[in-house]
């Protein structure tokens, strides 16, 4: 049986962002253990961790969603995971700071897609003007909301 | 150096991909939709295709079928990624054409298994 067409979407669109975390995060990994840069792999695994803490809380959540509202699930999710997203922020922002050159613009896509997120669950701008596209579908279904 | 075919609408999934892919060892070429997957299929003659299967314009599915229904493409393994990881999404996947599937976020170790196996299961063809 296929998910609900709105629990699908939504889901979708907030995990774009926590794969991108994860997928940047893996590839600093990767770059920085090869070239033994440990002060950088530490850096990246601290993030790392919360990012599949993220992710995984993310999957949880919308197990037992009952597609009631988005703007409530959005509330629950800022609460669950609201202070490791800002955690993975501050850690990249701190990271940037202190790495040069391609380190920091590693540590800058790990920013970027974290504050992408960060501006889904809080709402701050609409979700369809965040992420384009998809989520229209969802508020066009679900016109009550928003 | 196996040739892969990376079809991904989303420009962050792409770079991630193709730079891991990369250091890996796999020449990766880049296809942004549907359409430019199915030409590049022809022209570039990768060895493997890794396909998103939500793709604007046709979808994964439909290019999938068509690569399938082409003679010069057919034999050229066809995996999809997916965010959508339901046994359901597996099953259309594999009913559209797709030689195997995975998930995403990417499990680098997982996929790499999966390409591995359908390049030598189209070299033992």
């Amino acid at each position: 049986v296929m998910e609900p067409d709105v629990r699908r979407m939504l889901k979708h669109e907030l995990r774009t962002p926590v794969n991108h975390m994860i997928g940047y995060v893996e590839l600093l990994l990767e770059e920085a253990t090869d070239d033994g840069l440990d002060d950088i792999a530490v850096e990246a695994s601290q993030i790392h961790a919360d990012s599949k803490a993220i992710a995984a809380e993310v999957e949880r959540y919308f197990a037992s969603w009952t597609g009631d509202s988005i703007d409530d699930a959005c509330l629950d999710l800022k609460a669950q995971i609201g202070p490791l997203v800002d955690r993975v922020i501050e850690q990249a922002q701190s990271s940037i700071r202190s790495s040069s050159g391609t380190w920091a613009a590693e540590f800058r896509h790990i920013s970027v897609a974290a504050n992408k997120l960060s501006s889904m669950i809080s709402r701050s701008r609409p979700l369809d003007e965040v992420t384009g596209g998809v989520a229209q579908f969802v508020f066009a279904g679900m016109p009550t909301l928003g | 150096m196996p040739k892969l075919l990376l079809v991904e609408d989303n420009e962050e999934n792409r770079e991630i991909l193709t730079r891991r892919l990369a250091r890996r060892g796999y020449d990766v070429v880049e296809a942004r939709h549907g359409m430019e997957g199915i030409e590049l299929a022809g022209s570039a003659r990768p060895d493997i295709i890794l396909m998103d299967m939500t793709l604007p314009g046709i979808d994964g599915s439909e290019v999938a079928a068509r690569l399938k229904a082409n003679p010069e493409t057919c034999s050229i393994p066809v995996i999809a990624l997916t965010a959508h990881a339901s046994e359901a999404d597996r099953e259309n996947a594999l009913a559209a054409g797709f030689d195997d599937f995975d998930t995403k976020p990417v499990d680098m170790e997982r996929l790499l298994q999966k390409v591995e196996n359908s390049l030598r299961k189209g070299h033992s063809k």
